[in-house]
């Protein structure tokens, strides 16, 4: 289990600064999500964690400093899960997950007996078994999702970034998508950091959601906390409802604009 | 565990090595060339239509079992359809005409050095750069093909009938300026005064429009139409394959300004004598000075 | 090596995993035997009819201590020594080599059309062959020729041209801008070659000759210059298989992975720029093999560069040796030119493969 901290944060591309001074606690074995409007800077936030853009600013991944952490050791405490993950369509899905396992070989070394049973295991876990000679190619929307956190969770992290997990899936593949990420994530103590578009889903298993906003965090806490139909009005720019229910769930519900003219059938 | 992930790196290597060694080995056990003989040749193949006529003209002509398709002179040579110039194999000319000689003007495919692998002597024998070379060609086939005497009546031949011709028509020759096409437009490549036919024409005094170093410059028509000359000579004048007639280059846009053309003094060369440097250089003479002659009667 | 620690979940025997990897090692296998058979064949066929039983006889002969006559005239001994087997050893030599590294670019750039020559080795090449042939260059230098010497680095120096101009445009990081600015190299390049050409057209036809590529061998020399450069980006590439694969994942994944994805690109181009450089500058400009072959191999269901490299190598040998025995048989006594055999076997066997593989599905 391992705590992410956030100290300031920002991040430019050009001369265009696209994360501004964010400042975010994530305690270990939580699940934090970003919400925020097409552009926020979520995925470079997320980028950013993963090491593949520079940031300003401190990231401590546990007691280590993010931009200190070797190149390996980075790989081997965080996974990402990229937005449209580019497959190549002609690797078995065996294959694919076992590309997981390269932090752990050595730059000309290849797998061994432990990487093979690690991998086996996963597949199992993840109901994967009987697609494990499958070709990427040939997978549906949401055993592709599947095979794609296989082969995160293949690199063991102990934090687990996802960029739009459940886009382009039916709600019924969300919600797999979603359990399955969440049981995984009691299984093996994971730190899950999380971006998306659905406001409702992400109230429903994230334990904290962070709202980006223009680059900068402005809201922040539980999802009771974050949701409030003044505060997503104010950033989303639109209409909203928001319904806390008795049991703690939380949903968003858009109000849509008043019309000049009635559509027929309404009153 | 390092024990481990170098065991088959260990054995790839140990197997390329081993293939290494055995043909580093190999070379030299299978790497013991033929004899070759140094007596004259019986056999000779020739795949450059310049040595086809040199060889028959200095005698060694009965000793010629093949040439190649392109040698067309003299019309008895062993003509090869299939025995290409530009694409010989070694291996199929050895066994296919068993020669002892083989004459090449152009290495293509390693032919020179893997003929003399398998013990067959080779003269190569590029294009000449201009006549002291073309004879030094004829008198080492005369000299490789025990006709030395063949050879030197050859060149003492040419020798004198280009004075001869010299003699009669420099006088007529001297100071008129020509344009030599080796190529019609779009092409536009024409034979400098540096080339070997080129040299011909400086032998009877005449001035080429281009000096170009390069021997084989491509022209632009301006450039011709500005110079004006007053003789044009065609090397490439069959139209059935793909040459111009005297009319087709009178007739192009321009050139009617051009003096040759006007005083209907375009003549066309024989077209295998001009590309070719051997025994029927005489030929190129003596076309050249008639045209000469002949411009001279039109045109005092 | 390190590891997490496990969860306490009772594991399934690892065999249920790339099973694939004993079918591999099969096809491999086959490849091995396709080479030894076509090199055979390359060695028993040609021009000049010579039993191969003799052939065999003149070897057994040669061997020391053994006291037999050879069944061979030493003329066809000659021939097949010294003229049929280096041809053979360059040619198996060179077509692994261009279908090893046609499979590196496909796998390091992502792009199944890539082919050896992408990034201008062909245009810094046939420049540099043509300055050596129009200008007489004659020089030897450590026993290479003046021709292959120029070819090669020809060759090194269009690469390291387009790499700057690519890394002067772009990011730098992207592969685009690479291949972008070996397009321009290229055109530049052969442009100029061009000009050359023009300004010396009675060396026009051994120019031509050249680029039209040739498996033609003088003695050893050639094998001889090109193995150490053959065997060093052999070992580099061979040594990236499973890197490759990685990089297939997209440069973010990979590094998400760990993968110096910069560095692994350098290694793989490098190589793949010296031993395509060293095929070429011995036999000129050979098409087809390095686009076509790692795909015939991905057509067999070999998916992972670990096996997918060996395999067009075996099989890009293979094919170059029989090419070559066309070459020099169909149109006796004179030759092919091996990139016209090439094209016109490989395409519609290529098509041929394509049509029975998409039956499978």
């Amino acid at each position: 289990m391992t705590r992410v901290l956030l100290e300031r944060v920002s991040v430019a591309r050009g001369d265009r600064v696209v994360v501004r001074d964010v400042s975010l606690d994530v305690p270990s074995g939580a699940w934090v999500c970003l919400i925020g409007p097409n552009g926020a800077g979520k995925t470079t936030l997320l980028h950013a964690l993963a090491a593949l853009i520079v940031h300003s600013g401190t990231i401590r991944i546990g007691d280590g400093e993010l931009s200190r952490m070797s190149r390996r050791g980075r790989a081997q405490q965080l996974a990402l899960v990229q937005q449209d993950s580019q497959l190549p369509t002609g690797l078995r899905v065996a294959d694919y997950v076992m590309l997981g396992r390269t932090p752990y070989i050595s730059y000309f070394g290849r797998e061994d007996r432990n990487d093979r049973l690690v991998v086996a295991e996963i597949l199992e876990q993840l109901d994967l078994l009987g697609l494990a000679d499958r070709l990427l190619g040939h997978l549906s929307g949401g055993e592709r999702q599947r095979v794609v956190v296989a082969r995160a969770l293949a690199q063991l992290p102990s934090i687990l970034l996802l960029d739009e997990p459940t886009t382009a899936l039916d709600l019924g593949r969300q919600l797999q998508v979603l359990e399955l990420i969440r049981e995984q994530q009691c299984a093996r103590a994971l730190t899950v950091i999380s971006a998306t578009h659905d406001l409702t889903l992400a109230a429903a298993y994230a334990d904290r959601l962070a709202l980006i906003s223009c680059g900068s965090l402005v809201a922040e806490g539980t999802p009771r906390e974050v949701l409030t139909t003044a505060t997503l009005g104010e950033h989303y720019g639109v209409s909203l409802r928001v319904i806390h229910d008795e049991d703690g769930s939380v949903a968003v519900i858009p109000v849509r604009p008043p019309s000049v003219t009635r559509s027929p059938g309404e009153a | 565990m390092i024990n481990r992930m170098f065991r088959r790196r260990y054995h790839l290597a140990a197997v390329l090595g081993a293939a290494v060694a055995a043909v580093v080995v190999a070379i030299p056990v299978l790497g013991r060339a033929a004899a070759s003989t140094t007596r004259c040749p019986t056999r000779i193949v020739s795949i450059s239509p310049t040595a086809t006529e040199s060889l028959f003209a200095i005698g060694a002509g009965n000793r010629v079992v093949a040439v190649d398709s392109d040698s067309n002179y003299p019309p008895s040579a062993p003509r090869k359809s299939g025995l290409i110039a530009f694409s010989p194999n070694a291996e199929a000319i050895a066994a296919n005409y068993r020669p002892d000689l083989v004459v090449v003007s152009f290495d293509a495919n390693k032919v020179i050095e893997n003929l003399k692998r398998l013990g067959v002597q080779v003269v190569f024998q590029p294009t000449a750069k201009n006549l002291a070379a073309a004879y030094q060609q004829i008198a080492t086939l005369g000299a490789v093909t025990c006709h030395k005497s063949g050879a030197r009546h050859v060149v003492a031949t040419m020798q004198h009938q280009i004075t001869a011709i010299r003699h009669t028509a420099y006088a007529k020759s001297s100071g008129l300026t020509y344009y030599d096409e080796i190529s019609a437009p779009p092409f536009d490549f024409a034979a400098s005064s540096k080339s070997f036919i080129g040299q011909l024409f400086s032998l009877l005094g005449m001035h080429n429009i281009t000096n170009d170093s390069s021997g084989f410059p491509q022209l632009s028509q301006e450039y011709i139409i500005k110079s004006s000359p007053q003789l044009i000579f065609l090397s490439d004048n069959r139209p059935n394959d793909g040459g111009v007639t005297a009319h087709a280059v009178a007739t192009r846009p321009g050139w009617s300004h051009i003096r040759a053309v006007t005083n209907h003094a375009i003549y066309g060369l024989n077209d295998d004598a001009a590309s070719r440097w051997g025994p029927r250089v005489i030929v190129l003479m003596r076309q050249i000075s008639n045209a000469a002659f002949s411009y001279r009667r039109a045109h005092h | 090596m390190t590891t997490t620690p496990l969860p306490d979940v009772v594991l399934p025997a690892p065999a249920v995993l790339p099973r694939a990897r004993g079918r591999d090692a099969l096809w491999l296998g086959a490849g091995v035997i396709v080479l030894a058979l076509s090199m055979l064949a390359g060695l028993f066929v040609g021009a000049v009819d010579i039993p191969p039983q003799d052939i065999v006889g003149d070897l057994i002969s040669r061997i020391p201590f053994v006291h037999m006559h050879s069944p061979l005239s030493s003329i066809d001994a000659a021939i097949v020594w010294q003229l049929r087997l280096p041809r053979v050893v360059l040619g198996a030599l060179v077509g692994g080599m261009l279908a090893l590294c046609g499979a590196a670019y496909q796998g390091i750039f992502r792009n199944p059309l890539a082919d050896p020559y992408l990034l201008g080795v062909a245009a810094g090449a046939g420049l540099g062959a043509t300055i050596a042939i129009v200008f007489a260059i004659d020089i030897t230098v450590v026993g290479v020729h003046a021709l292959p010497m120029f070819a090669f680095v020809g060759a090194i120096v269009a690469v390291g041209l387009a790499y700057i101009v690519g890394r002067s445009v772009g990011a730098g990081r992207s592969s685009t801008t690479l291949v972008l600015g070996g397009v321009a190299v290229a055109a530049f390049l052969t442009a100029m070659q061009t000009f050359l050409q023009q300004r010396h057209t009675d060396q026009l036809a051994l120019v031509y000759n050249w680029i039209l590529g040739t498996v033609a061998t003088d003695g050893w020399s050639e094998v001889i210059t090109m193995l150490p450069y053959a065997l060093l980006a052999l070992v580099v590439i061979l040594l990236h298989g499973r890197l490759l694969d990685v990089m297939g994942l997209g440069d973010d994944a990979a590094r998400t992975l760990g993968v110096r994805t910069a560095q692994v690109r350098i290694a793989v181009i490098g190589a793949v720029t010296i031993g395509t450089a060293a095929a070429v500058a011995v036999t000129g400009l050979i098409g087809f093999v390095g686009l076509i072959i790692p795909h015939v191999v991905r057509l067999l269901g070999i998916r992972t560069h670990r096996t997918l490299l060996p395999l067009s190598m075996l099989l890009g040998a293979s094919f170059l040796v029989l090419c070559d025995l066309v070459a020099r048989t169909a149109v006796s006594p004179s030759e092919l030119p091996i990139g016209v055999v090439t094209a016109v076997i490989g395409a519609p066997a290529f098509a041929l493969v394509l049509r029975t593989s998409r039956v499978h599905g």
